[in-house]
């Protein structure tokens, strides 16, 4: 394949899968009550910060509470997006019988819906990751990140725009699901309300709630209250963004040509996990604003076990993937980020093999 | 004037909930220690009663979501198992106002009775479903009644009891109360009591340990020669009879009472029964979709309900995407990927991991 993963036979990956399942079903029959408590008290902190940002913001008169604000409701957003609400969309705490915490029905604070969500990531995304044709998240089909990508002139912005897309990032994922190449400019409005009433929805929602409504109940202080919530909003965006594009496109990771589909069995998906992800090494404050996505491939290969079990899972896997030669790719953030900024001017020119 | 309040109405509650969510809401009430949901119906134990050393009453007080439970109906009740929610039913074995009392007894291996017994406490929240059952006092307000209790089953009968001790109770009451022994049956003193106070209730108790036995080896319910057996049969062509226990009990009890009884109304605890061999038809409820289907048990459950007709959304078919995922109310299945056991209910079940073994009722 590359210097970094090993070709391995059809018994050594059957093996390989193996192995991964056992530290998998180990892990699986210690879910409990320390899940239970760990996901109520992140939680917790969701609301608890987003409760105080709001109230900063209100009184924003009094000197450092816009910033104060500012800071808790990004801090809130962040947790909701990351820790709690992209976990249990993934059904991760759908043990616990809470309604709140269900997989199929939660709902987060962010423009796109948990339903779109749901089809892009959790199916496609984590079905077929990195796999050209299938997977909508290899550069978000806007931006060229593996030479395997086909180059076109437009990609020679890329560099502004990517830098760009990190504040909307939030944007990106909403419409994500949204076809723009049929319907353009204005049309595309109407188009996006009639197709997609629910992404229509709930958009409105969230621009009506965070630019209109809590700014209107702050009264006098409408203005910095708007204000707060959008950049609360761009911070959270910018946050994700850097994340999640350390997740697949650092320097070591692969795509897949669309037959490698085919191959469902266990050890062949696992291979494919471990291959497209990459980690982040940091502290457990990093961890949890990360929504454990630093342990980005523990968590594509057990996406239905508790994120906050993948810190505990991270080193049999890794040893694993020692044993069989697969590049357990991970390092700091800065030395990730590096690579993926790398990647987005390198192939931003019409380089079709690494070199 | 109407269209426009409600229209006011409509605008008031869209501003609630973008305010003040569902979620958040609850999250706040739960925080504060209130009963209070915007939807859901909970309940907290406000006293936890040992009755004998496997048996325990909770005595719960539910929110104003509760609409309410009649004495002999039962109530689906869930908390949380070493983090697990678990689902079972009750039969209230007391009402009293908006209160009402559960009982359990801890059965082998039995996961909700256990923790029931060993862990209950004041304070416990527990998750509740509307009230179900036709079997309540009313059917036994204007005839004599006969109630026929095997262990633990006494729970709806004595609800009945405790009712017609606090208003007005006209008609005969005879109770039979089966048990292995006395001391680990619950409420016999409260029934004793209830016998002593009341004319027109008569109770008797029958310990099964001592009984004569069936060919099959159970205990043989009743002694035709006895006095009391004698007794009953002739006032039993005037009875309401309703009988309460596991499914064996019910099935003797029907074939001797049934036939000369006014009328009969049983309820029975069910075992699962597993299909025979792999392949054999079970049958699978489907709650939403209000119909049943049978599929081959051994069959991966989301091809096997395709198969069926079933419209199920689905997706990566490996248990990863959670778009299968359904609530399994009942039923037990089989992991494909590990071969454990799925007995419990639970809310995040995966057709595309597993196949059926017995009937199931999935939410769907």
């Amino acid at each position: 394949m590359t210097t970094h993963y090993r070709v391995l036979s059809e018994a050594e990956t059957e093996a390989f899968g193996a192995e991964i399942d056992a530290v998998k079903q180990r892990v699986k029959n210690e879910i409990g009550s320390q899940d239970v408590r760990y996901i109520k008290n992140v939680q917790r902190a969701v609301r608890y910060f987003g409760l105080f940002g709001r109230l900063a913001l209100v009184l924003s008169f009094l000197s450092g509470f816009w910033i104060l604000g500012v800071a808790l409701l990004a801090l809130s957003k962040i947790l909701d997006n990351m820790e709690l609400g992209h976990n249990v969309i993934h059904g991760q705490f759908d043990f616990m019988g809470d309604k709140h915490l269900n997989g199929k029905s939660y709902e987060w604070d962010i423009l796109g819906t948990s339903n779109n969500w749901r089809q892009t990531h959790n199916f496609k995304h984590h079905t077929y990751t990195n796999i050209q044709g299938f997977d909508d998240d290899i550069g978000y089909d806007i931006i060229r990140v593996f030479p395997e990508q086909k180059w076109s002139p437009w990609y020679l912005l890329q560099p502004l725009y990517s830098f760009l897309f990190a504040f909307v990032f939030e944007w990106g994922v909403a419409l994500q699901n949204v076809d723009f190449k049929t319907v353009k400019g204005l049309a595309f409005l109407k188009s996006l309300k009639q197709k997609n009433p629910e992404a229509w929805k709930k958009m409105k929602h969230q621009l009506l709630k965070d630019y209109l409504l809590f700014p209107l109940l702050a009264g006098p202080m409408f203005v910095p209250v708007l204000l707060g919530n959008m950049v609360a909003n761009v911070i959270r965006s910018v946050w994700t963004f850097i994340i999640i594009f350390c997740g697949h496109f650092t320097e070591k990771t692969v795509v897949f040509p669309p037959e490698e589909a085919q191959k469902t069995s266990n050890g062949h998906w696992y291979l494919r996990q471990v291959r497209s992800s990459s980690n982040i090494k940091g502290s457990f404050l990093f961890h949890v604003l990360s929504g454990n996505l630093s342990h980005q491939i523990e968590h594509h290969l057990f996406p239905d076990i508790p994120a906050n079990r993948y810190a505990q899972l991270a080193p049999d896997v890794e040893r694993i993937c020692r044993k069989y030669g697969q590049t357990y790719n991970t390092g700091r953030l800065s030395r990730q980020f590096f690579q993926v900024v790398v990647r987005i001017w390198k192939y931003a020119l019409p380089i079709t093999k690494t070199a | 004037m109407v269209t426009v309040m409600n229209k006011l109405f409509v605008a008031l509650r869209a501003v609630r909930d973008m305010v003040l969510p569902e979620s958040v809401y609850d999250f706040w009430c739960e925080e504060l220690g209130l009963l209070a949901r915007r939807e859901q119906q909970v309940a907290r134990a406000v006293k936890v009663v040992s009755e004998t050393p496997e048996t325990v009453s909770i005595w719960l007080k539910p929110n104003r979501n509760f609409k309410g439970v009649a004495p002999g109906q039962h109530v689906n009740v869930s908390f949380l198992v070493h983090g697990h929610r678990v689902q079972r039913s009750y039969s209230v074995s007391h009402v009293k106002g908006r209160l009402f009392r559960i009982t359990a007894r801890k059965v082998e291996k039995g996961k909700a009775s256990s923790f029931l017994n060993n862990h209950a406490h004041k304070g416990m929240i527990f998750q509740l479903e509307d009230a179900y059952g036709d079997v309540t006092v009313s059917h036994f307000s204007d005839t004599p009644a006969l109630f026929l209790a095997g262990g633990i089953g006494i729970t709806p009968i004595i609800s009945m009891l405790e009712r017609w001790a606090v208003t007005f109770r006209a008609q005969p009451v005879q109770l039979v109360y089966w048990g292995k022994r006395a001391q680990d049956l619950a409420f016999v003193e409260r029934l004793k009591k209830l016998a002593a106070e009341h004319s027109w209730f008569e109770f008797k108790l029958l310990e099964t340990e001592f009984l004569e036995r069936n060919a099959d080896g159970t205990p043989k319910l009743f002694a035709e020669t006895s006095a009391w057996f004698q007794e009953l049969t002739e006032k039993l062509p005037s009875f309401n009879a309703f009988a309460c226990g596991n499914d064996g009990f019910v099935h003797q009890i029907q074939e001797r009472i049934a036939p000369w009884v006014n009328q009969f109304h049983f309820e029975s605890f069910t075992p699962l029964v597993f299909a025979g061999e792999p392949g054999a038809p079970v049958q699978i409820n489907l709650t939403r979709q209000q119909r049943s289907v049978f599929v081959p048990s051994g069959m991966n459950l989301l091809s096997a309900l395709e198969k069926a007709g079933v419209r199920i959304s689905s997706g990566c078919r490996r248990g990863t995407c959670n778009t299968c995922s359904c609530k399994k109310v009942s039923g037990i299945a089989v992991n494909q990927s590990d071969n454990r056991l799925h007995e419990s209910s639970d809310s995040g079940f995966k057709p595309c991991t597993h196949s059926a073994l017995t009937d199931m009722t999935l939410e769907l």
